[in-house]
């Protein structure tokens, strides 16, 4: 309906004004850099924006701040996962140097493979890997593992719809 | 980001879509079936879309420096013993897995492809008969004017149909250029950075994305890189330039690197080459068929020993090399 939409977005603008300098405030103060306070708040008006559910009326400020907690622990894993990653990449034999837009694309990957592959078994998230990381075939995956190539193809599919699916930050 | 919300049914068929075009045994209902699928809601191909484009980032990943930064996967007490010990090395190492590339992607979202070990041969709609090399991929984009092939990966090996009244040119597009049939056979090769042309009948043009082109007669082969054409036509040694169509590595004096290289393609895993043994020549006829023998009776030809670190990595050193 028209009419829900209209007054949805109004109320998110409402929030905006009335709660954005506040929540960048109470973002500056639990991050080491400034600028990305202002980022983050951002973000999190975009996240209400594309959420299904409108935001509550009452308690505004406890609903911002869970949201806004979460892109800020979204974002140290993001940080942790980049370095760790980049840190691998600079020990090999013979070190990689992605261009940043690779190193983006990497990074973005490896979140989504982190976020999606936290809730499955071993077995499963091992499958995934294998078959993506090192594109080995199912039956070889399945001799890895121990298991029938059909299990394999399951494993995949969980994890397919985990990792390329999963919730969103 | 993308933010339009894929409900959980479609993200679940998109799911299956994917583990059943990755399992390499997809045939060619399956494949019309993904493709009926993708068009039958706009969710759908919106649910694919996302796929494809994680999957660019997927592709860049470096297998063994992700598994580092991801960390070990949770242990949950019943499981660890039924994993076993080799899972693990093999998690752990950082450098176990390297320089391979995740098979999603272009390669897998082709119309035509094969896995790897697997060579193929297609018959498309006019007649044109496609032989696809290991782990190829193409796509068949026959239009208005003309026929368009699009290599995505690997090598195949034209043989092109000419109906009558068919006046549509036949193209085999890759990354570097194009290659128009001018009534003929020939085989085109998508490899790092450059494309190869082999004609061995009739002629074909070989155009560069730059314009530069070049026509090539029967018998002869050219190399396209980024920087355009590196020779002019050079004459080609069929017998060598086909035994790929017969399942056959014919080496000539051969280097070792470069024979490993190409065995690689046709076998999953790492096959490596130690730098001292890399210019040892070899020469001989070799089926891609079984690269396990062929590997395993390399010291009988040549001072090397292949040395397995896992079922899926292997190493060729110089023999006597200490374990």
């Amino acid at each position: 309906m028209p009419s829900a939409d209209s007054s949805a977005s109004s109320d998110i603008l409402r929030l905006y004004t009335d709660h954005h300098a506040w929540l960048v405030g109470w973002l500056r103060r639990r991050l080491d850099r400034g600028w990305l306070a202002a980022d983050l708040a951002q973000d999190t008006f975009v996240s209400i924006l594309s959420a299904a559910d409108a935001p509550p009326v009452r308690a505004p400020r406890p609903f911002l701040a869970t949201i806004a907690r979460r892109l800020v622990a979204n974002h140290y894993r993001r940080q942790a996962l980049e370095q760790d990653y980049l840190a691998a990449l600079a020990h090999l034999p013979e070190p990689l140097q992605p261009s940043p837009e690779e190193q983006l694309q990497a990074v973005q990957a490896l979140q989504a493979l982190d976020r999606g592959l936290a809730g499955l078994s071993a077995r499963a998230r091992e499958a995934f890997l294998l078959a993506h990381l090192d594109g080995l075939d199912y039956a070889s995956i399945a001799l890895r593992l121990g298991v029938t190539v059909h299990a394999v193809k399951k494993y995949i599919v969980r994890a397919n719809q985990a990792c390329f699916f999963g919730a969103q930050p | 980001m993308n933010t339009i919300a894929i409900p959980e049914r479609t993200a679940r068929e998109a799911a299956e879509w994917l583990a059943t075009l990755m399992s390499g045994t997809a045939g060619e209902d399956d494949r019309l079936r993904w493709r009926l699928w993708r068009e039958a809601d706009p969710i759908n191909e919106q649910a694919w879309r996302r796929i494809e484009n994680l999957s660019a980032g997927l592709r860049q990943l470096h297998s063994g420096a992700a598994r580092q930064a991801l960390g070990p996967a949770p242990v949950h007490a019943g499981r660890r013993r039924a994993l076993g010990t080799l899972l693990w090395a093999g998690a752990a190492g950082t450098v176990g897995w390297t320089s391979l590339r995740s098979p999603v992607g272009r390669e897998l979202l082709a119309d035509e492809r094969t896995a790897t070990g697997e060579r193929r041969e297609v018959m498309l709609a006019d007649g044109t008969r496609l032989l696809l090399d290991t782990a190829s991929a193409v796509d068949v984009r026959y239009g208005g004017t003309e026929r368009l092939l699009v290599l995505r990966a690997g090598r195949i090996l034209v043989t092109s149909g000419h109906p009558h009244g068919e006046s549509r040119p036949l193209i085999v597009q890759t990354a570097q250029g194009r290659a128009r049939a001018l009534g003929t056979r020939f085989s085109v090769r998508q490899e790092e950075g450059a494309t190869t042309v082999a004609v061995t009948e009739g002629a074909v043009e070989f155009a560069s994305r730059g314009g530069a082109s070049r026509v090539l007669a029967a018998g002869e082969w050219a190399r396209l890189g980024s920087a355009g054409f590196d020779a002019p036509p050079r004459a080609l040694d069929e017998e060598t330039a086909q035994a790929w169509t017969r399942g056959q590595i014919l080496a000539d004096g051969m280097r070792l690197d470069a024979f490993l290289a190409e065995l690689g393609r046709y076998r999953p895993g790492l096959l490596q080459c130690d730098r001292t043994v890399a210019g040892l020549r070899i020469s001989g006829v070799f089926p891609v068929a079984d690269t396990d023998t062929v590997l395993a009776t390399l010291p009988l030809s040549l001072p090397v020993q292949v040395r397995t670190r896992t079922r899926w990595w292997l190493r060729v050193e110089p023999a006597g090399a200490s374990l």
